[in-house]
């Protein structure tokens, strides 16, 4: 007999990541559940229905939970289903070493986040108040998108519910903490699956990358207290010029002594008359720059939603027997992804490398956004037996102006997968929907051995989850 | 008494590096210069005729009070004393460097610098789209508290920003203290030409293609660097620090922007470095592969400007050569010791007269470009035909030197037979089309608008005399003709060339439009899957909309014998909008349609009527469509989240950002 590993990807029915693995071989086996979330709020009946199908597919058996970043998307569930959730037997919480609230990275990148959504808040309030329009509206619109995947900040709700199921019989029980480079065993399947950590990064600089040209020139913590110092930056001229104090901002005899600075409509001078009407000059509005500089703010808003992203923890499933690897990478993007090259397993000579050529299951990172699979480490996966599956809600991405689903990612997934590509909303990527490519996409359940759909298709979606086991 | 005739020029005082060498013991008299400036009318601001510098500042929300120029003390000593800590002295430093540069454009084009924006205007509720004359470029010194200083090509204007150094105690930089991108003279240099570049060729920042943003960004970098062989002292220092080598580590020519470079966080030398490699330790080498891979604007740029300080160099070593010899009895090695101060004015002297060359080919070579998709290469052959047009006979080898140079870093035509200065020279179109009846009723439409026998030829005639006179200015402070006039005039002239394409009677001339690169017909592109390279069709509707984008006669005088000639420029451009439903490229566009914009750049000689050039880059061009689509497409993230960051509008705020 050898082992198989069967995974669910739950339909939200919004934009979320839930994933429910078994590993099994004759009567041995072991669960892990990826992840809860929805991006929206509201989802509760949904979420219910999820939560009450995995305490029935769990039926008492012991669950690892694992939560690999702190974005709504991945771990409303555990908040909204708590009662349903709370009767499973969770045997172990996984999370990332960022977590651990003896990691001083982790403290770091915890105080400058809650830092960061008490000034980003306020930001909001004040730029709403003062400059409401145009671009800056378009800006604080787009900046909604984006915060809504950490909103109410409720990661923190989220572990303790998981830490309250955990110690409910054994009140000794700690979550494990992960950090790149650990290696060990599936328990229940000793000697059958290994678990690989791969990230996050434990390097700043790769934190925070976008992609491989952005913020490689920030070293170390700098980055952190970049955005940290930008952030006070911004509020604290905003409260200035909410209050009318404007004149202080950034310290009041900087950059030019104060007999230099004259607040506007305080020029007495015809010489400094000159300068105000020529800015004020009706019909010329066109040319004022008062709002340009509130880009700063959404800059910030895509640096806290980046650096939350490549946060993620993740993990890498090896079947020992087969060799074969399932990877799990929640929204890690490119740096995250950049960092896996340079991990030492312990104990070991195993390498990042060996384990995505022999990856045949992706979840593909950050619903497949275009800044979250790194072409080399796709490039290396089992094209012969890969298979890719994509949370995404390409409805909720498109209202909300994310790159996800486009079509140079599902291009590359397809070509790599040879169509063995699956994703929550459609199921299957209607290739002449989306473009008139000639090679394969699957579109029919057949094209892909080993994947179930419940409920069944026909009718028609949605379907609760697909299911597709590795063997 | 006689009166006292207006000043030819005015002088300021300013850096010619930037504030962190003016602290320093060795560079602190080359770093402070005067600069010279055409004399104009000035109010506080300043506020001239080209640029009115506006110091507000928005997160202060606060003015700083402007210079007065024509102070009498401050007129007396040469602008005001140089002091970082003036907001004054600010506004004066990027009021001169701002005014140097647009005269050597207007210098170099023989012609006026015009500035307009396609704008909105509401009429009797119709909404309609149309030049309007913008009188001057803005300046913001101080407008934001950022480490970023960018043009605006929405508000016409240029936002410069300060901020706290960061970086390391390396060279001169001091972490904390204030820097102001307004106070480097590169940087003011280097904006300015965005605008300036934005202000001929309003086409060229889209980013159609992978050059367009990097040759803004390249050209820019260019003009900043050959500016300051203006400061004979200058060049003299850096010659005999280097000992006549201009790709010596001493040299400081090649390198731009050194107290922003050491105030950012990772503490460079200097923003770039064109010359001489410092980290590499050695000189620049030409490398065709780098403007194979790169694709980040400013690394693509910089291939540009390292291939035309290539070309400095060769001709500078070839230039110099034989004093060389004569100062090394033979050896052209240089030993140890000082070289002698006699030998330090001849070099300086070919170094200057070099650049000076060079900056004129490089701006004029402008005129000799396509309105749109530009590549480094159509730029090589407007430098080549540039050249031979301003100095048929050439004694330098300029020409050659930059044929030379651009091959060496790999930057040369894809579509010629040879690489011969016949083959790169830009062409009339029987040369590229051949004789036709089509092109008969092309070249006769031509004449037929500028001639005598065109009903409106006195109107025609009026408005060329009108814009040709923009030359006969007195220099003080009532100019002769204004620039909004030779705005309205030139426009008068597009409104005429555009009824060339008018006649529909004469059905010989049906489809002429086409040897102009434009099409007013349904055009079917043939193309070629990218990955099954399967043959395909896309299809632009009809659209017999253009515009006639700029109308300007000129005066151009040749380089030795004084002979001139007079020109007209005219560049046309349309845009078609191709249906990509079932497509390869289907998903990747707003509604699944593409914007693709094609026309020409078409010089006539005005003594003969015939078209002299055209630079043509045709709507009907699936080679070119499939390139740009193919370019949009791979390179769509990097316009990721433009609402968020408020950069639609802004395509060069980003990539400036550091």
């Amino acid at each position: 007999m050898s082992t198989t590993a069967s995974v669910i990807m739950y339909n939200q029915q919004n934009l979320g990541d839930c994933f429910l693995i078994k590993f099994s071989n004759g009567d041995k086996k072991s669960w892990v559940m990826i992840d809860f979330g929805s991006y929206q709020g509201n989802n509760t009946i949904q979420e219910k229905i999820i939560a009450n199908h995995i305490v029935s597919e769990l039926n008492g058996d012991p669950l690892h939970i694992v939560l690999t970043h702190q974005h709504k998307d991945h771990l409303s569930g555990f908040i909204t289903a708590a009662d349903e959730l709370s009767q499973l037997n969770v045997s172990q919480v996984w999370l990332s070493f960022l977590d651990d609230e003896d990691s001083e990275i982790g403290k770091a990148v915890r105080s400058v986040s809650t830092k960061y959504w008490q000034k980003s808040d306020k930001i909001k309030k004040i730029v709403e108040n003062n400059f409401n329009d145009g671009p800056v509206k378009d800006m604080l619109d787009a900046k909604q998108g984006y915060d809504l995947f950490a909103e109410g900040q409720s990661g923190g709700q989220a572990i303790s519910n998981m830490l309250e199921w955990l110690t409910k019989t054994d009140k000794q029980k700690k979550p494990l903490f992960l950090s790149p480079g650990d290696v060990f065993d599936m328990p229940g399947m000793e000697g059958e699956v290994k678990v690989y950590v791969f990230g996050p990064p434990s390097d700043f600089n790769k934190l925070r990358s976008l992609d491989p040209k952005d913020g490689e020139d920030v070293n170390g913590l700098s980055a952190l207290n970049e955005l940290d110092k930008s952030g006070d930056f911004l509020l604290n001229a905003l409260e200035g010029i909410d209050t009318g104090n404007a004149i202080n901002n950034i310290g009041a005899g900087f950059p030019f002594a104060k007999k230099y600075t004259i607040p506007v409509g305080k020029t007495v001078t015809a010489s400094g008359l000159n300068t105000e009407n020529t800015y004020n000059q009706p019909g010329k509005e066109w040319r004022k720059i008062d709002a340009d500089w509130l880009s700063d703010v959404g800059q910030l808003s895509l640096h806290m939603d980046n650096l939350t992203n490549n946060t993620s923890l993740v993990l890498a499933f090896e079947l020992v027997k087969t060799g074969k690897v399932l990877l799990f990478v929640g929204d890690a993007q490119i740096g995250n992804w950049k960092s896996w090259f340079d991990v030492k397993f312990k104990d070991t000579d195993v390498k990042a490398e060996d384990l995505l050529r022999r990856t045949v299951l992706y979840k593909a990172g950050h619903h497949s956004s275009h800044n979250a699979t790194y072409k080399p480490g796709l490039e290396l996966m089992n094209e012969k037996e890969l298979v890719i599956m994509v949370p995404l809600n390409q409805e909720i991405s498109d209202k909300f102006k994310f790159l996800m689903g486009k079509p140079p990612m599902m291009e590359g997934y397809n070509r790599k997968a040879q169509g063995r590509m699956v994703r929550t909303d459609t199921i299957f990527q209607d290739a002449t929907k989306l473009q008139n490519l000639k090679f394969p996409f699957a579109n029919k359940i057949d094209d892909i051995k080993g994947l179930s759909i419940v409920p069944p298709m026909p009718p028609s979606p949605p379907q609760l989850y697909l299911k597709y086991e590795v063997g | 008494m006689s009166k006292i005739p207006v000043p030819t020029h005015r002088y300021l005082k300013g850096y010619v590096f930037d504030p962190s060498f003016s602290s320093t013991l060795k560079y602190r008299l080359t770093n402070e210069v005067v600069y010279r400036i055409r004399w104009e009318h000035l109010e506080p601001g300043p506020i001239g005729e080209y640029i009115e510098v506006i110091d507000y500042d928005p997160i202060k929300q606060s003015y700083c009070e402007p210079v007065d120029l024509n102070d009498k003390y401050i007129l007396a000593r040469q602008g005001l004393d140089i002091s970082d800590d003036n907001p004054q002295y600010h506004q004066q430093l990027v009021y001169a460097v701002v005014m140097s540069v647009i005269g050597k454009f207007e210098k170099a084009l023989g012609r006026k610098l015009i500035f307009s924006r396609y704008a909105e205007i509401t009429e009797n509720g119709k909404t309609k789209y149309q030049y309007e004359f913008v009188r001057r470029l803005r300046i913001y010194p101080h407008a934001m508290y950022e480490q970023n200083a960018y043009y605006s090509p929405e508000k016409k204007a240029l936002l410069f920003g300060y901020f706290r150094s960061e970086g390391k105690w390396t060279a001169n930089n001091i972490p904390g203290i204030a820097i102001f991108t307004c106070l480097s003279p590169d940087i003011v240099s280097h904006e300015c030409t965005h605008a300036i570049l934005d202000s001929i060729h309003p086409y060229l920042n889209k980013n159609t293609n992978p050059d367009m943003l990097a040759f803004h960004e390249g050209f820019a970098d260019l003009i900043a660097l050959l500016s300051r062989f203006d400061f004979r002292n200058l060049i003299q220092e850096q010659i005999r620090n280097s000992k006549g080598d201009l790709q010596s580590q001493e040299n400081m020519l090649g390198n731009l922007a050194y107290q922003f470079g050491q105030a950012m966080p990772t503490s460079r030398k200097s923003l770039r470095s064109y010359l001489f490699n410092s980290e590499t330790g050695k000189p620049v080498e030409a490398d065709p592969a780098i403007y194979h891979s790169s694709t980040e604007p400013h690394e693509r740029g910089a291939v540009l400007v390292a291939t035309i300080f290539d070309a400095f160099s060769s001709l500078y070593n070839y230039r110099v050569a034989d004093l060389l010899r004569i100062a090394t009895q033979g050896t052209g090695i240089m030993t140890g010791g000082a070289i002698s101060p006699d030998l330090v004015n001849r070099l300086s002297e070919e170094a200057c007269k070099i650049a000076e060359k060079l900056l004129l080919i490089c701006i004029r070579a402008l005129d000799y470009c396509p309105p749109a998709d530009l590549t480094f290469s159509d730029y090589l052959r407007g430098l080549i035909t540039a050249d031979v047009e301003h100095n048929p006979d050439d004694e330098d080898g300029l020409r050659f030197a930059l044929m030379e140079a651009f091959r060496s870093w790999g930057i040369v035509p894809a579509d010629l037979n040879s690489y011969s200065l016949q083959s790169l020279l830009w062409q009339s179109p029987e040369d590229y089309y051949g004789e036709s009846q089509l092109m008969n009723c092309l070249k006769a439409a031509f004449k037929r608008i500028f001639s005598k026998d065109n009903p409106e030829y006195s109107e025609i005639s009026a408005s060329m005399d009108k814009i040709l006179r923009e030359n006969v200015a007195d220099g003080g402070d009532n100019t002769f003709n204004t620039r909004e006039n030779i705005f309205i005039e030139s426009n008068k002239l597009a409104a005429k060339v555009h009824k060339i394409f008018n006649d529909k009677s004469d059905t010989n001339s049906k489809g002429m439009e086409r040897l102009v690169g434009l099409c007013f017909d349904p055009i079917v592109y043939e193309m070629k899957h990218p990955i099954t390279k399967e043959p395909y069709k896309l299809n632009a509707e009809k659209r017999d909309v253009y515009q006639i984008q700029k109308c300007r006669p000129i005066i151009r005088n040749k380089a030795n014998n004084g002979e001139t000639s007079r020109q007209m420029i005219v560049t046309i451009i349309q845009k078609v909008f191709v249906d990509l439903k079932g497509s390869p490229y289907m998903g990747y566009f707003d509604g699944d349609q593409y914007i693709f914009r094609g026309g020409a750049t078409i010089i006539i000689d005005l003594s003969t009527l015939d078209i002299k050039f055209s630079i043509v880059k045709s709507i009907s061009s699936a080679d070119r469509l499939q390139q740009q689509l193919s370019y949009a497409s791979t390179n769509m993230g990097a316009n990721a989240n433009s609402a968020l960051l408020m950069q639609s509008m802004e395509p060069f705020k980003m990539v400036h950002s550091h």
